[in-house]
């Protein structure tokens, strides 16, 4: 019975330990594990980030597709002969990512680039 | 004077003896010259859980409740120590799956300490070494209830930050049952 008080005991002053811990936010981080951050993320410096290891999400990589296309598209712009429509189709065939979209606006660049070339005195 | 034949007595003999010994063979039973005790364990747990998180200072936070549960064996010849398997699941923040094999001895009738290795395996990993102590108050000769503080270090897995160990001082309370 007295092992049962001192064990009680001990396990009050558990409990209260772990409350007053908790309660202080004793070291002020956000994470101590990878797995407190939710998926795709990951603790770096007490703080969750970006996990670097782990593949670029879908947006990200549609943007650098649409970015390279826009290079096609100011190549057709700016175009007034054919080395410019080249350009163009250069830039829109090196994107690395969203190809299709990249690959079209070249080709409009060059087809404005051969227009352009036609059509230059 | 007739000569009496000796071939019959031995006949004799062996038709009853070699019976009895196959029979004595094959009805005997095993000797128990030893035998395994097991003990099931059903816990709830929590407490702190800390680490610096590749920052100069340590963090510490309320550890996720977990369930351990699991069997101790003992050997009836040492029952004084023994090897125990538990089976860890963390309930918070999406859960895991662990497991820790332990080796304990029982230094009195209601209490003993442990060692070994622990750590989760699923959906990330963490592996480390644990060592703890166990009281037991018994209700009867079936079980009883237990307590389990324990302290864990976890140097490897991919749930840790880069350049961290993470340190769990946990306390597990729950029921055991001598199967």
């Amino acid at each position: 019975m007295l092992i049962s008080k001192r064990l009680a005991f001990a396990v009050l002053v558990s409990v209260l330990a772990t409350w007053a811990v908790t309660l202080s936010g004793c070291g002020g981080a956000a994470c101590v594990r990878n797995s407190d951050c939710g998926g795709g993320n990951e603790c770096s410096d007490g703080a969750c980030v970006a996990a670097a290891g782990k593949p670029a999400a879908a947006g990200t990589t549609g943007m650098a597709g649409s970015s390279a296309g826009h290079g096609g598209s100011s190549g057709a712009g700016a175009s007034a002969g054919g080395s410019a429509g080249r350009g163009g189709t250069s830039a829109g065939g090196s994107g690395m990512a969203g190809r299709a979209a990249g690959g079209m606006s070249g080709t409009t660049s060059e087809l404005a680039g051969s227009s352009g070339a036609d059509g230059s005195p | 004077m007739p000569r009496v034949s000796r071939s019959r007595p031995h006949g004799a003999l062996l038709r009853v003896s070699l019976p009895t010994l196959i029979c004595a063979m094959l009805l005997a039973l095993p000797a128990r010259a030893e035998g395994w005790m097991y003990a099931g364990f059903f816990g709830l747990g929590s407490g702190l859980e800390g680490g610096n998180a590749g920052t100069d200072t340590m963090s510490w936070q309320r550890a996720r409740l977990h369930i351990s549960t699991g069997v101790d064996l003992r050997s009836d010849e040492d029952p004084n120590q023994g090897l125990g398997i538990r089976g860890v699941f963390e309930l918070e923040k999406g859960g895991s799956i662990g497991a820790e094999v332990r080796y304990s001895r029982w230094l009195g009738r209601g209490f003993g300490a442990y060692a070994g290795v622990c750590g989760t395996l699923f959906p990330e990993t963490l592996v480390g070494g644990t060592v703890g102590a166990t009281f037991l108050i018994p209700f009867g000769k079936r079980g009883g209830l237990y307590f389990e503080p324990s302290f864990a270090a976890l140097p490897l897995g991919s749930d840790l930050p880069d350049h961290s160990v993470l340190f769990w001082g946990l306390l597990t309370v729950g029921v055991n049952v001598n199967l």
